[in-house]
């Protein structure tokens, strides 16, 4: 009984740390999307991404991206270790998150908005 | 002066090309495991070795990019040879801009994704396998997350492999070699 309660315990970890993994790198994801469109729509903005200036604006794009990523990695783990996400709606969005960062970086549909 | 040629070749061929390898082999053990076969308790230690490598690989591919290639690239025309600017090179004729305007800039944000992904996907595939086996959904989200690397990387090595035709990144030696 025990084995079972400890085995039933550490399935709900796994899966709310897999699914703070999943969602938070589809997170750093469309922000680098999100940055690329801001990048792209305003000189200042660009300018301040250009951390690397021989790069221009991709660098800050790469770096800000990551950034996104493990902040958001380090929230969603702390958060869910306590209370687990319904792991269908996580991977919802992390789908979602996902395939709009795909869009965010077509330049055709970023030059569209 | 080969340092250019040589780090687009370790750029592109040697860590993009193993890397896409690689992505399509996470997609095809995904597929396999999501749908036909029940997902085995433990992770090889080949496999995590290989799938650790290959994240290695996406990054140093993105950053050797980044870093490296991409200014060299885009590099300000100082000089009056075009050929040692392949953004202008590809710019000056208009059946070629398109591969800067579309391909250049696709390929340069969408690679950034693929190691994103991977990564993501990898750590999933081999540090939460009690959650893979009980829950399908995440089965599903790590089968997502390796087809958008895989879509990604494909992008990237395919415009990649196109401007490295039309407009190769060249130092100023193999190109007054070639002019002669």
């Amino acid at each position: 009984m025990t084995q079972l309660i400890e085995d039933t315990v550490s399935a709900t970890k796994a899966t709310a740390s897999a699914s703070a993994v999943l969602v938070s790198a589809a997170a750093g994801c469309l922000s680098i999307g999100l940055f690329y469109l801001l990048g792209d729509k305003s000189a200042a903005c660009n300018h301040l991404l250009s951390i690397y200036p021989a790069s221009g604006a991709l660098s800050g794009v790469l770096v800000l991206g990551l950034l996104v990523w493990f902040v958001c990695w380090v929230i969603l783990a702390r958060r869910w270790s306590s209370r687990p996400p319904n792991v269908a709606t996580a991977m919802r969005m992390a789908i979602l998150l996902l395939l709009g960062s795909l869009l965010l970086t077509f330049p055709p549909f970023v030059r569209l908005l | 002066m080969i340092d250019r040629a040589l780090w687009t070749e370790l750029h592109g061929l040697f860590f993009g090309v193993f890397f896409l390898l690689a992505t399509y082999a996470l997609v095809l053990e995904c597929v396999r495991y999501s749908r036909h076969l029940p997902l085995p308790e433990h992770v090889a230690a080949w496999e995590r070795v290989y799938l650790v490598g290959a994240s290695i690989c996406g990054w140093l591919a993105v950053i050797t990019g980044t870093f490296l290639v991409y200014p060299w690239y885009r590099a300000p025309m100082v000089s009056g040879d075009i050929r040692l600017h392949p953004k202008f090179l590809l710019l000056a004729h208009a059946h070629t801009a398109p591969l800067h305007s579309i391909g250049m800039e696709w390929k340069e944000h969408v690679a950034l994704l693929a190691p994103l992904a991977f990564t993501a996907a990898a750590l999933v595939w081999t540090r939460c396998r009690v959650a893979l086996r009980e829950e399908r959904s995440l089965r599903k989200g790590v089968l997502v997350f390796a087809c958008v690397a895989l879509f990604a990387t494909g992008i990237a090595g395919l415009t990649g492999a196109f401007l490295n035709k039309n407009a190769p990144v060249e130092s100023s030696f193999s190109a007054n070699v070639e002019g002669q």
